[in-house]
């Protein structure tokens, strides 16, 4: 059995839920059996069969990733260089499609080679995080591989055979539990809900060559990034969450002020999609980025639905509004009723004479 | 399963145009009108782009004739839709009943073909806004005592007099203007499309109302004002013609305050359900729960009087009767629910924010205008007892 | 007419997600009982009736559903589609991968120059069913657009990525899911809604579809085992007074977490 993290692999930093797909896979790993190789054996003895952790670095950062995927678990390395269709301002982007092509690549290979060592596993499961990258191709994915795709999951369990996820739905207000079964299953699971574990094991590389892609005549033109340093916001300890209760620069420049002052990232809600305030890529909600951080502050936000379905998994949650009766409040650990133009200003005096003493 | 909205499932009985009306109603309203009710009531003030966005839904003249740019929807629907801007305000709810049912519907009922295409699309577009002009200062419940009067002259007539308490006035373009004319020596009441540009047309503004702020109210003063005469209603004579069209209006009233009544409801019900006194939502103790109950009950009520009346008045079976039945009953309905949820909302249901008391001070009015509350009851008691009291006997 | 370009909007009908939910019997209830047009495919269509009215494209909405859900695809046609077909008959519990299969063999047979349809459903979030469609017809496919424009016979689509926006042009036909940031649908205007009763709305049943027998027949390969209301963050203290006390609350709840560098 093969438990297969996909870990793209564009930056110099692996992302924080890549090292969660990891560890997450090891544990899914763990739980089916003794692992395979290169760990110490605590000397108990399982009944079960092995189960392999695969690390798919792809992109052309792969190679430099390596001793993190195995610092993490991973103990067969396939690597995999991906053409880049754009790199502006140190973001590197490749079509869906190329992705696509990739991952089938690798797992036609992989089984090929598996079978002909006749070591053939009966079973794989394939694990991406929640990006918008995944986002863009994983149904592609299972269309290609003819294999079931559970999509944002929050927790899972394998068997081998059966894949039981559960995940969030109804604007995260139900749980749903999904099973899906078949010889290759495809999984994402949502970021922040995992801790990311290193389990150092000695890891054998395989390396693979991108597959010649036909882009079916589409063309990457351009990326625009956000202007300063590339966000990521589902990877920050710390958001700084602006609604409509921020309306003009000198809110902005508090909100500004604050975040450096609690080394958070900025993010916003629908409110601030289109005020021109921020850029886009901010937005937290059901229809931007889902986001679980250590804190989630609120920021004249007030909690719609769909702006709590992309943030209500944040482990601390502060919300400061002048409505008492905002529905921030109900989902808020401290909620503070007050004006943020009056707040702000003292609270940002109160932080900065704290770091002077 | 039991619907705290529609415990008696009327709207799923609604013909799919009809339905399909009132969500896409429910949506601009909610969307884009309820927003600007707070500081509406509060600055008094009504937002010069509403007429347009209305108009460009398709919500003034829903059930005017498509011929003459109207919905060509059925009464049910434009009840449906008074019902929705109602729930949002009153005032909202009185421009679009005055452009709707005091403008087009005489126009269209009793207008000349020329008449009628001059004047439909454009009000139907907002391209022209309209009033309607039958209460005068000394005359209130008792319309066929009214001063105002034309007298003929060369190509047309000679208006004198002043109406009020008329919506839209000052934001007006036309006014149907009712006003006595002598015929073979006796007085008798026609109407007239007056266009407030004319000159001797003036419509002051009134200030300090307490009610309705949210739409514009004023007067209509004439003074030696020219009308020609192809802006006469030709062939309608007596109350008969003012009376079609306050038909037509309070109908949409009877329908227009179940929506007022079920937003002060809905209010209510979220206030106790979030708000906490003495550890408990108030929503847990026993008073909250008959009063919401009570509401509850009231409303379903009004819906079906409502709904059953719009079947009625589609089939061409209604009676002026049961439009007083309705309209009285729903009103006053729909003012004891607000007050009721104000005091629910405690010291919070006076302020603006919670948005409960603009319905209550609104309804005030509506229970005032269009036949009061008292002379509907006079004109159902005439129907019961075949006696008329609204003239004393003293 | 037979020249005229066609884009084919994918829509759905959804429970209205926005409204206050219950549960009974492990069974999900919303307080509207009626459903709605999912607010992404919404989306989608507005911007397929903008790119229309620019560029003359006839606009087509398929929908799989009951027969009753031919009131909110009329929504469409309210909201100004040509004409709609709604596909009834698909298998119980269908999942992305069937709705995929469906709608690639409805797209087959049709021949649209491209298909716009939402990210993901507004009840569901899933949001597979859109590249799978894409990979079944071999066509480019572009997710979570919020900008399209047509030039020189290609979609130019800006797509919102990880840390960027992509600007991605591509041929017709092609596939394109929209972001619901793209823009306001329209709301039906009462001309629209009565114009919509003359529009031709097509009944058709998924079997009728080339492959159709084994289209109602495969069995869901993923299935939703249980629903369970997610278990509500308890309310926290809410702090009301001077600008002092919230302050120090405030100070205090940040000094809580490490990561913010406050010192308690």
């Amino acid at each position: 059995m093969r438990v297969c993290a996909v870990i793209p692999c564009f930056q110099q930093e692996l992302r924080s839920s890549a090292l969660e797909v990891l560890t997450k896979s090891y544990s899914l790993a763990m739980s089916l059996g003794e692992q395979s190789s290169g760990a110490q054996s605590s000397g108990e003895q399982s009944s079960g069969e092995k189960a392999q952790v695969e690390a798919w670095l792809i992109g052309p950062e792969a190679e430099t990733h390596q001793a993190k995927a195995a610092q993490y678990g991973a103990s067969i390395l396939r690597l995999m260089n991906l053409e880049v269709d754009a790199d502006q301002g140190g973001v590197k982007v490749s079509l869906g499609r190329r992705w696509v092509d990739a991952i089938d690549e690798i797992m036609t290979q992989s089984t090929s080679e598996l079978n002909s060592e006749g070591d053939a596993s009966d079973s794989t499961l394939l694990l991406f995080d929640n990006t918008e990258l995944t986002k863009d191709i994983l149904g592609a994915c299972g269309a290609r591989l003819g294999a079931p795709v559970i999509a944002d999951v929050v927790d899972l369990s394998w068997d081998g055979k059966q894949c039981i996820a559960q995940r969030p739905t109804y604007a995260s207000k139900v749980m749903s539990k999904v099973i899906t079964s078949g010889s290759v299953c495809l999984c994402s699971i949502r970021a922040g809900l995992f801790e990311p574990e290193e389990h150092p094991v000695d890891a054998t590389t395989h390396h693979y060559s991108a597959p010649t892609t036909d882009a079916l005549g589409q063309v990457l033109q351009a990326l625009v990034a956000p202007e300063g340093d590339t966000v990521d916001l589902t990877e920050a300890p710390i958001i700084v969450g602006v609604g409509r209760g921020i309306s003009d620069e000198t809110g902005k420049e508090l909100v500004a002020k604050l975040a450096e002052l609690i080394q958070g990232e900025i993010a916003i809600s629908r409110a601030h999609f289109e005020s021109g305030m921020y850029s886009h890529t901010l937005l937290v909600g059901q229809s931007g980025k889902v986001v679980a951080p250590r804190l989630y502050l609120a920021l004249g936000i007030s909690g719609s639905i769909q702006h709590v379905a992309g943030m209500s998994e944040s482990h601390t949650i502060i919300a400061i509004n002048k409505d008492p009766d905002a529905p921030i409040f109900e989902i808020a650990d401290v909620g503070i009723v007050g004006d943020l133009y009056q707040i702000l200003p003292a609270l940002n005096q109160a932080l900065e004479s704290k770091k002077d003493e | 399963m039991f619907n705290i909205h529609d415990p008696y499932l009327f709207e799923d009985e609604l013909s799919e145009d009809d339905r399909m009306i009132m969500e896409a109603a429910r949506e601009y309203c909610q969307a884009n009108l309820e927003p600007r009710a707070l500081r509406g009531n509060q600055d008094e003030h009504f937002d010069p782009d509403i007429p347009k966005e209305m108009a460009d839904m398709g919500l003034l003249g829903a059930s005017i004739s498509e011929a003459y740019g109207g919905g060509g929807a059925s009464q049910t629907a434009y009840g449906l839709i008074a019902r929705e801007v109602e729930r949002v305000d009153s005032g909202y709810r009185s421009f679009m009943s005055v452009q709707s049912s005091l403008v087009m519907v005489p126009i269209e009922k009793f207008g000349t073909e020329d008449q009628k295409k001059q004047y439909l699309p454009k009000l139907a577009s907002a391209e022209l806004i309209g009033c309607f002009g039958l209460t005068e200062p000394d005359h209130g419940s008792d319309p066929s005592s009214m001063v105002t009067r034309a007298v003929p002259t060369d190509g047309g007539w000679i208006l004198n007099g002043a109406k009020t308490w008329i919506t839209n006035s000052p934001i007006a373009d036309i006014a149907i203007v009712w006003a006595k004319v002598k015929e073979e020596d006796k007085d008798v009441i026609r109407g007239f499309i007056v266009e407030t540009a004319w000159k001797g047309v003036s419509t002051p503004h009134i200030k300090d109302k307490m009610s309705l702020r949210a739409s514009e109210t004023g007067e209509l003063v004439f003074q030696d004002v020219f009308v020609p005469e192809t802006h006469i209603f030709p062939e309608i004579r007596g109350l008969k013609g003012p009376f079609t069209c306050l038909n037509s209006a309070r109908y949409g009233i009877a329908w227009g305050t179940v929506g007022a009544a079920e937003f002060c409801y809905e209010r209510s019900r979220t206030y106790v359900g979030e708000r906490k006194q003495f550890g408990h939502p108030l929503a847990a103790n026993q008073l909250p729960q008959t009063k919401l109950a009570n509401m509850l009950t009231d409303i379903t009520t009004m819906q079906m009087l409502a709904w059953r009346l719009g079947q009625l008045r589609d089939a061409g079976k209604d009676d002026p009767a049961m439009i007083s039945l309705a309209k009285r009953h729903n009103v006053g309905k729909a003012l004891d629910i607000a007050r009721v949820a104000r005091d629910m909302h405690g010291g919070n249901g006076v302020t603006g924010d919670y948005r409960v008391i603009h319905h209550v001070i609104n309804l005030e009015s509506v229970n005032t205008y269009e036949g009061t509350y008292d002379i509907h009851g006079l004109i159902l008691g005439r129907e019961i007892t075949g006696i008329q009291a609204f003239v004393p006997k003293g | 007419m037979s020249n005229e370009r066609t884009i084919l909007v994918c829509a759905k009908e959804t429970p209205d997600t926005y409204s206050d939910l219950s549960f009974s019997g492990g069974d999900v209830q919303f307080s509207n009982p009626r459903p709605v047009l999912n607010a992404y495919d919404a989306s989608a269509l507005e911007e397929a009736l903008v790119l229309s009215e620019a560029h003359g494209f006839r606009v087509h909405v398929v929908m799989i559903g009951p027969e009753r859900a031919a009131e909110t695809l009329r929504k469409a046609l309210a909201m100004g589609a040509d004409e709609a077909t709604l596909l009834t008959g698909a298998p119980e519990g269908a999942d992305s991968a069937v709705i995929a299969t469906i709608l690639s063999s409805f797209v087959q047979q049709f021949g649209p120059d491209a298909v716009i349809m939402g990210r993901q459903s507004q009840d569901t979030d899933v949001g597979l069913a859109g590249t799978m469609l894409a990979e079944h017809l071999g066509w480019p496919w572009t997710t979570n657009a919020i900008g399209i424009r047509v030039e020189e016979n290609m979609f130019w689509v800006k797509r919102q990525g990880d840390s960027a926006q992509e600007s991605i042009s591509s041929p017709m036909p092609c596939l394109i899911t929209c972001s619901n940031n793209l823009n306001d649908p329209r709301i039906p205007t009462l001309k629209g809604i009565m114009a919509s009763k003359k529009k031709p709305m097509h009944i058709m049943g998924i079997d009728q579809l080339p492959g159709g027998e084994s289209l109602i027949s495969t069995p869901p390969s993923t299935v939703v085992d249980s629903l369970t209301p997610m278990p509500a963050r308890s309310k926290g203290q809410v702090v009301e007074g001077d600008l002092e006390t919230l302050v120090d609350a405030l100070v205090k709840g940040l000094a809580a977490i490490p990561e913010t560098g406050v010192d308690a």
